[in-house]
C-alpha cells in the first residue's frame, strides 16, 4: 500500500516537473521483459503491447534513467508482424532538470482508437553487471550482480508486465520482492504485476556465478590500408583489453598457478582470446609495445584463420592489457571493381572483435590508395564522429584520402559489413614508378652537374700559367 | 708483350669495376650476416645498454633536439634523477633521429626501433668499406679487399653489431676506421683538407663513443714516434696541427666532454705532442736558415729539456689538482688488479675482466696467427703510415689483453694487418701468367682480385720477394719449407725478375690450403654469429627434445605486467643491470641503472637488498620504492641471476658501507657461500634471499626443492616475507615481483604485526579449548 503510494507520489512528481509533455495518447496494456545476462554484453528484449487512446497515435516514448545512458550500446525497436522493418527511434532532447531520457518510437501507421500494436525493443547494455564480492582467491569462481528496476520505466501506465531474467547458471541469490518471484531452471521470473503507474521503481538484485570472461576493451583501433600496389589489404588493430572482474585478495601466486594448471583451472582468469581472421589471411602478426609476443598461436582450413591471442600473463581482475595484431588479405577477398558505377567498391567486417566483448572507444581508419577519388562511404549504422583526411606513406606525392571513423559503445550488435567506394585516375599505375624514375633521375642530374663543377683554386693557377706559356710561344 | 701492355689497361678499368663490386658486396654480406638475431629471434633492442640508447633516441625523435640535450630524466636514479643530455654520447642517437627525419620527409614511416634495431648492421657494413679504405692506404687495394672481407664477419666486430645491438660501439668501429683513413691519409699528402676531415670523424666520434680517447692519444703518439724517428716533415706538420685544433674544437661541443680537453690527464699527451711539434718545427725552420752541426746537437738537447719539463710540469699541475687525475676506469687499464681493490662497481661487470686466451682465438680465429704476419710485413717496409699500423697493433693489443671489452678495438687492426698479410701471400703464390689453373681456381671465391693485381701493382718489387716470402713460410707450414728453399735455388739460376720462380705445385698448394682456411674462417664466423652472438638476452631460447626451439619470454613478461598493471609513478628497486630495461619496457622509475655514476647510490641499493627485513623496510620506506624485482634462475637453471651476482652487490656496499655490510657474514662456517640448509644466517636473513626463494619450495613436492643454477637443495625451513607481499612472477620464476607493503596502521614494526596476527589466532583457539574444556568439566 506503501510503496503504491509512494509510487504514486513519484508519478505526480514526475509529471509536475517533466518539461517534455508525454502526451496521453496510448497506454500499455502488456508488457513482457526478458534479460539475458549470461554475457558481458547485457540484452534486454522487451515486447510492448501497446495500445491507442485515441485516433491517429503515430508514436509513443520509452524512457531509461539518465545515469544509464552511457551504458546503452544499441536500441532497436520493430513490430511483432514485420521483423525486418526497422522502426525509427529518435532520442530526445536532454533536459537539465530531469533524470529521464527519453525516446521516441514511432510507428508505422497509425492507431485507431483502441487498437493495439505490438512493438519489441531490444536495448543492449554495456558495464552493468558488477563483480561480487570485490575480492576473490586465485582459484575462485567469478560472481556477478545485476540490478535492475524490475518494473519497466514508462511514461504510460502499464496494465500487466512480466520481467524474466535469464541466468542459465548457479544463483546465489536474488530478490524475495516485490512479489510474486519464482526461480526455475536457473531463470528468475519476476510478476506478474498489474497496473503499474508511470515511474514505478523497484529495483532486484541478483546474485549468480558468470561463466563467461567479465572484460571490455577500453579502447580498439582499427586501421584498414587498401593497397592496389601490393595487391593486399592491410588490416590492423591496437587493444587495450581490461578485466572488470573481482581483484586477488592475495595477489597473483604463481606457483599456486602454475599447479592449478594440472588439475583446476582458475575461471576467473583469461588467458587466452580467439580471433577469427578471413581464410586468406597472411602475414598475420601480434606484438606489444616492447616486442613480438612468442605465445601466440594460429591455425588455418579453408574457410577461416584463427588467431590466438596469449597474453603476455593470464588476465585477472583489474588487469589490463595492451597490443596490436594485424594481417594482410588479398585484394580481391575485399575489393570488387562494380562496372556498372565503374567504380571500385571495397567491402569488409567493421570490427574484429570477440563476440559479447563490449568495446569502450572505438576507432576506424580506412585508408584508401592514393589518388582516390569519387569516395563514398556507406555505414549500416551511424557513428559519432567522421573525418576524412590525408595521410603520406611510402612513395606518396599527393596522399592517400583517409576516413576517421569513431564510435563509443560498440558491441556485437554492430559487427556488420561496411562499403566504400571510389575511383582510381587513369595514370594511377604509372604515378610512382614516375616519381621514383623521376628522383633517381633528379639524382643523376644532379651528379652530372656535380662533376662537372670545379669549385678549386688550383685550376685558376694553371689557368695562369697556361695563359703565360701560350703567351709565350 | 704489347698486346699484353692493351690489355692491361682495359684490365685496370674493368679491375676497378671488380674492386668496387666486391666491396659493395662485402658490405652487404657485413649487412647480412648481422641479421641472423632478427631470423632467430625478433626486431627487437638486445640486452641493457641499447635499452637507454633506444629509450634517448625515442625522446630526442618525439621532444626535438634543444629539449633532449637538455633532458633531466626523474625517471631514473630516483630520487635524484639524471642529467641526461649532459652525461650521454648523443652521437648514436642523433644519427638515428636524422635518419628517421630523413626518411619521414620522403613519406617512408618506418618505426625510430627498426631504425635502431638495423643500424649496427648498417654501420658495419659502412666499416668494411671504411677498413678497406685504410688498407688500401697503407698497403695495397687487395689488402684492403681482405681487410674488408676479414672485418665484415670477425666475430669480435659482430658481437656488437648484431641487428637491435643499438649501442655506441656499433657506429664507433666505423667512426675509428675512418677516421683512422683520413688521418693516414691527411700525413701522406700534407693536405689539410683531409686533415680537416679527420677531426670532423674524430668530431662525430667524439659525439659517439668514449673510447674516443684512444684516437686522441693513438694520434699523438704515432706523431711523437715520427718524432722521435727524426721523420718530422711538413705534412706532419699539417696534418697535426690541423687535426688537433679542429678535433679539439670539435670534441669540446660535446656536452659531455666540455672543458675535459683542456683539464683532464687523458687528453695531456695531445696537448704535449702539439706543443712539441711546433717546437720541432721551429726547430726545423731554424736549421733550413742556418745548417750547422752544433745546432743540432743543441736542439736535442733543448728538446730532451722541453720534454722534461713537459712532464714534469704536467705531473705538478696535476697534483696541484688544476688538471684532473686519471679516471678509475682508465686506471685499471695499466693495473689489472686495480679495480677489484678499489672499485668494484667496474670489476663486477664481466666485460671489463682481463680477456682469457680463448677468447681471442673465439673472437678473431684464423687472424689469431696472421696478425703478428702482417705487422712484420709492416715493419719491413717502414712508412710513415705503416708506423701507424704498427702502433695501433700493438696499443690495441694490449688493451684487448687487459679488458674483453677491448677486443672490440682490436678487431679491425688485426683485419687489417691480416689482409696485409694475406695480400703478400697471394701476390706471391698467384703469378697469374704462368698458372691460369690456379687464377680459376680462385676467381670462385671472393680473393680473386689479389691474383689479379699482383704483377702490375705489387708493392713489393719482384726482386725483395724472396725474402720476404721467407716469414710466412716458416710460421705457416715447415713442409713446404724445404721445397721453397729449392725453388729458391731455382729462381737465382733462372734470374728471371718477371715471374716469381715458385713451383705450380707449391703454388697450388699453398693457394688451397690458404682457401680451406678462409673456409673454416668464414664457417667459424657464421657459427659464432648464429650461437654466440645473436641472442637478444631479454629473450632466452632453449631447444625442446623434438629440436623445436621454445622461447623463454620472461623478462618481458614480468615488465609488461609492471608497465600495465602499477600506478603510473611507482617506484621500482632493483640491481642496476635491470635499470635501463625497467625504464625502457616498463617506462617507470628506477633507483639506479647502468649509467652507474653514484657509487653511493648503488651501494644503498645493495644494502638495501643485503640487509634483513627490518632494516631493509627502513631504508626502502625511506627510498619512496613501491615494488622490489629480483632475478631467480633457481628454476629453470639461469646462471645470470641475482642469488650469484649477490656477492658483488655485497662487496659494491660494503666499500661503502663498511659497518652494515660484510662480506664474510654472507659466507657459511666453513668459508662457502651456500643456499642449502648450511645457509649463513646473514645470507638467510637478507631480502634478497627471502625474494628469491619464497614459495619455492611449493613447487616441489615433498620439501625437496632444488636449485638448478647452484646445485644444490634449497634451505628447508619456510621463509617469511613480512615487509612486502609477492605480486607477480613470470612463468618460469625467473622473475619475481614484490610490492612493498605500507607501515602498520597502529604503528608496529611489520614483523610484529606479522607475529601479532599469527599469535593471536593460536591464542584465541587456545582460550577457547579450554572454555570448551572447562564446560566439559563442568
Amino acid at each position: 500500500m506503501q510503496l503504491k503510494f509512494i509510487s504514486l507520489f513519484i508519478a505526480l512528481f514526475l509529471s509536475v516537473v517533466n518539461a517534455l509533455e508525454v502526451p496521453d495518447n496510448v497506454f500499455i496494456n502488456n508488457l513482457h521483459r526478458q534479460f539475458e545476462v549470461n554475457s558481458s554484453v547485457v540484452r534486454e528484449n522487451i515486447a510492448i503491447s501497446v495500445k491507442s487512446k485515441e485516433d491517429g497515435a503515430n508514436f509513443f516514448y520509452l524512457a531509461y534513467k539518465k545515469d544509464l545512458i552511457p551504458n546503452i550500446s544499441t536500441m532497436v525497436a520493430f513490430t511483432k508482424v514485420d521483423k525486418e522493418n526497422i522502426l525509427t527511434i529518435t532520442q530526445e532532447k536532454e533536459e537539465e532538470d530531469s533524470d529521464l531520457q527519453y525516446f521516441k518510437v514511432d510507428l508505422e501507421e497509425p492507431l485507431k482508437i483502441g487498437e493495439r500494436v505490438i512493438v519489441n525493443v531490444e536495448v543492449s547494455y554495456v558495464k552493468i553487471l558488477k563483480p561480487y564480492p570485490k575480492y576473490i582467491n586465485q582459484n575462485d569462481d567469478q560472481y556477478v550482480l545485476f540490478s535492475s528496476n524490475v518494473y519497466y520505466l514508462s511514461p504510460y501506465t502499464i496494465t500487466k508486465q512480466k520481467t524474466t531474467i535469464k541466468i542459465g547458471d548457479t544463483i546465489k541469490s536474488y530478490s524475495q520482492e516485490p512479489a510474486p518471484v519464482k526461480e526455475d531452471d536457473n531463470d528468475v521470473y519476476y510478476g506478474p504485476y498489474e497496473n503499474i503507474a508511470p515511474g514505478t521503481e523497484k529495483i532486484v538484485s541478483i546474485h549468480y556465478k558468470f561463466k563467461d570472461r567479465l572484460i571490455h576493451f577500453e579502447k580498439l583501433d582499427r586501421t584498414i590500408e587498401v593497397s592496389h600496389w601490393g595487391h593486399t589489404v592491410n588490416f590492423k588493430e591496437d587493444l587495450i583489453v581490461h578485466h572488470d572482474g573481482s581483484q586477488l585478495k592475495n595477489n597473483f601466486n604463481r606457483i599456486a598457478f602454475q599447479k592449478s594448471q594440472f588439475y583446476t583451472e582458475t575461471p576467473s582468469s583469461v588467458k587466452d582470446m580467439i580471433f577469427v581472421l578471413p581464410p586468406r589471411a597472411h602475414d598475420i602478426f601480434f606484438v606489444d609495445t616492447i616486442g613480438n609476443v612468442s605465445t601466440s598461436a594460429f591455425h588455418k582450413d579453408d574457410t577461416r584463420t584463427l588467431l590466438q591471442v596469449l597474453p603476455r600473463y593470464p588476465l585477472f581482475g583489474g588487469w589490463k592489457y595492451t597490443w596490436s595484431q594485424g594481417y594482410n588479405n588479398p585484394l580481391d577477398g575485399n575489393v570488387k571493381y562494380n562496372p556498372k558505377i565503374k567504380k571500385f567498391v571495397f567491402q569488409a567486417p567493421i570490427v574484429l572483435s570477440l563476440k559479447h566483448i563490449p568495446i569502450d572507444h572505438f576507432k576506424l581508419t580506412v585508408v584508401l590508395p592514393e589518388g582516390a577519388r569519387n569516395v563514398d562511404i556507406h555505414l549500416p549504422y551511424s557513428f559519432d564522429s567522421e573525418e576524412r583526411k590525408m595521410t603520406y606513406s611510402y612513395l606518396d606525392t599527393t596522399g592517400r584520402p583517409t576516413i576517421v571513423l569513431e564510435k563509443d559503445n560498440v558491441c556485437d550488435d554492430h559487427f556488420q559489413y561496411f562499403q566504400i567506394s571510389y575511383s582510381l585516375p587513369f595514370y594511377f599505375t604509372v604515378q610512382k614508378p614516375l616519381v621514383v624514375s623521376l628522383f633517381i633521375f633528379s639524382l643523376f642530374l644532379i651528379s652530372m652537374i656535380w662533376t662537372r663543377l670545379d669549385l678549386s683554386i688550383v685550376k685558376v693557377i694553371i689557368v695562369f700559367f697556361f695563359y703565360h706559356y701560350k703567351n709565350i710561344y | 708483350m704489347a698486346v699484353s701492355a692493351v690489355n692491361l689497361q682495359s684490365l685496370k678499368k674493368s679491375k676497378d669495376l671488380l674492386c668496387i663490386v666486391i666491396l659493395a658486396l662485402i658490405a652487404i654480406l657485413a649487412f647480412i650476416s648481422r641479421l641472423l638475431s632478427v631470423v632467430r629471434f625478433e626486431s627487437v633492442i638486445h640486452e641493457f645498454d641499447p635499452w637507454f640508447n633506444y629509450r634517448a633516441t625515442q625522446y630526442l625523435v618525439n621532444e626535438g633536439f634543444y629539449k633532449f640535450l637538455t633532458w633531466f630524466d626523474q625517471v631514473s636514479w630516483y630520487p635524484l634523477g639524471r642529467v641526461v643530455g649532459g652525461t650521454l654520447y648523443p652521437g648514436i642517437m642523433i644519427t638515428s633521429g636524422i635518419i628517421y627525419k630523413v626518411l619521414h620527409f620522403f613519406n617512408f614511416n618506418i618505426d625510430i626501433r627498426h631504425i635502431c634495431v638495423f643500424l649496427g648492421p648498417v654501420f658495419a657494413g659502412l666499416t668494411s668499406i671504411a677498413t678497406y679504405l685504410l688498407t688500401s692506404e697503407v698497403c695495397t687495394k687487395s689488402a684492403g679487399l681482405f681487410a674488408a672481407a676479414f672485418v665484415a664477419i670477425a666475430p669480435g666486430y659482430i658481437s656488437r653489431s648484431v641487428a637491435g645491438s643499438y649501442d655506441n660501439e656499433a657506429i664507433s668501429i666505423f667512426l675509428l676506421m675512418i677516421t683512422f683513413y683520413f688521418w693516414v691519409k691527411s700525413v701522406k699528402t700534407g693536405s689539410s683538407f683531409l686533415a680537416a676531415c679527420t677531426a670532423l670523424f674524430y668530431f662525430y666520434m667524439v659525439s659517439a663513443w668514449g673510447g674516443y680517447i684512444f684516437i686522441i692519444n693513438l694520434i699523438p703518439l704515432h706523431v711523437f714516434v715520427l718524432l722521435l724517428m727524426g721523420r718530422y716533415s711538413k705534412r706532419l706538420y699539417v696534418a697535426y696541427s690541423t687535426f688537433y685544433v679542429l678535433g679539439t674544437i670539435g670534441s669540446m661541443q660535446i656536452p659531455f666532454v666540455g672543458f675535459q680537453p683542456a683539464t683532464t690527464a687523458e687528453h695531456m699527451a695531445a696537448l704535449g705532442t702539439f706543443g712539441l711539434l711546433q717546437i720541432v718545427a721551429f726547430a726545423s725552420f731554424c736549421r733550413d736558415q742556418l745548417p750547422s752541426e752544433s745546432f743540432k746537437t743543441l736542439l736535442k738537447r733543448a728538446l730532451i729539456v722541453i720534454f722534461i719539463i713537459g712532464i714534469t710540469g704536467f705531473i705538478v699541475l696535476q697534483r696541484l689538482h688544476i688538471i684532473d687525475p686519471w679516471t678509475g676506469r682508465l686506471y685499471s687499464l695499466f693495473d689489472t688488479g686495480y679495480a677489484k681493490k678499489h672499485i668494484p662497481i667496474i670489476a663486477s661487470v664481466s666485460e671489463h675482466q682481463p680477456t682469457a686466451w680463448p677468447s681471442f682465438f673465439f673472437d678473431l680465429h684464423i687472424l689469431v696467427p696472421m696478425f703478428p704476419v702482417g705487422v712484420y710485413f709492416a715493419f719491413k717496409k717502414l712508412t710513415d703510415e705503416n708506423v701507424f699500423i704498427i702502433l695501433y697493433s700493438f696499443t690495441a693489443a694490449y688493451f684487448a689483453g687487459v679488458m674483453v671489452r677491448l677486443m672490440l678495438t682490436l678487431t679491425p687492426i688485426v683485419c687489417v694487418t691480416a689482409g696485409i698479410c694475406m695480400s703478400y701471400l697471394f701476390d706471391n703464390f698467384l703469378g697469374y701468367k704462368k698458372s691460369k689453373a690456379t687464377v680459376v681456381k680462385v676467381e670462385e671465391t671472393e680473393e680473386v682480385l689479389s691474383g689479379n693485381e699482383s704483377t702490375p701493382e705489387s708493392p713489393v718489387s719482384p726482386k725483395i720477394n724472396s725474402p720476404k716470402i721467407n716469414s710466412p713460410k716458416m710460421t705457416n707450414s715447415p713442409k713446404i719449407h724445404n721445397k721453397l728453399k729449392k725453388s729458391e735455388h731455382n729462381s737465382q739460376k733462372q734470374d728471371n725478375s718477371e715471374s716469381p720462380s715458385i713451383t705450380f705445385e707449391i703454388k697450388l698448394i699453398v693457394t688451397l690450403s690458404l682457401l680451406l682456411v678462409f673456409c673454416m674462417y668464414v664457417w667459424h664466423c657464421t657459427w659464432v654469429t648464429s650461437n654466440a652472438y645473436s641472442s637478444p638476452s631479454i629473450v632466452l631460447a632453449s631447444r625442446n627434445r623434438d629440436g623445436s626451439q621454445h622461447i623463454i619470454d620472461d623478462f618481458r613478461e614480468a615488465y609488461y605486467w609492471l608497465r600495465q598493471n602499477s600506478a603510473e609513478d611507482a617506484k621500482i628497486m632493483s640491481w642496476w643491470d635491470y635499470g635501463y630495461q625497467l625504464a625502457g619496457m616498463t617506462n617507470r622509475t628506477t633507483l639506479v641503472d647502468n649509467n652507474t655514476w653514484n657509487n653511493t647510490h648503488i651501494a644503498t641499493v645493495g644494502r638495501m637488498l643485503a640487509s634483513n627485513e627490518e632494516n631493509a623496510y627502513e631504508l626502502l620506506r625511506k627510498h619512496d620504492v613501491d615494488y622490489a624485482l629480483v632475478m631467480f634462475g633457481g628454476a629453470i637453471g639461469y646462471s645470470g641471476d641475482d642469488i650469484n651476482k649477490f656477492l658483488w652487490m655485497i662487496r659494491i656496499s660494503e666499500n661503502v658501507y663498511p659497518e652494515q655490510v660484510k662480506e664474510e657474514n654472507f659466507y657459511n662456517s666453513r668459508g662457502e657461500y651456500r643456499v642449502d640448509d648450511s645457509v649463513s644466517p646473514t645470507l638467510r636473513d637478507s631480502i634478497m634471499f627471502k625474494m628469491s626463494f619464497y614459495r619455492f619450495k611449493d613447487l616441489y613436492p615433498n620439501n625437496q626443492a632444488f636449485d638448478r643454477v647452484r646445485g644444490t637443495t634449497v634451505y628447508s625451513k619456510p621463509i617469511q616475507l613480512t615487509i612486502m607481499d609477492e605480486v607477480y612472477s613470470s612463468e618460469n620464476l625467473l622473475v619475481r615481483i614484490y610490492k612493498i607493503k605500507k607501515p602498520d596502521n597502529i604503528g608496529r614494526s611489520l614483523q610484529s604485526a606479522a607475529v601479532f596476527n599469527s599469535g593471536r589466532r593460536r591464542k584465541r583457539n587456545r582460550k577457547s579449548r579450554k572454555y570448551k574444556q572447562q564446560k566439559i568439566d563442568d
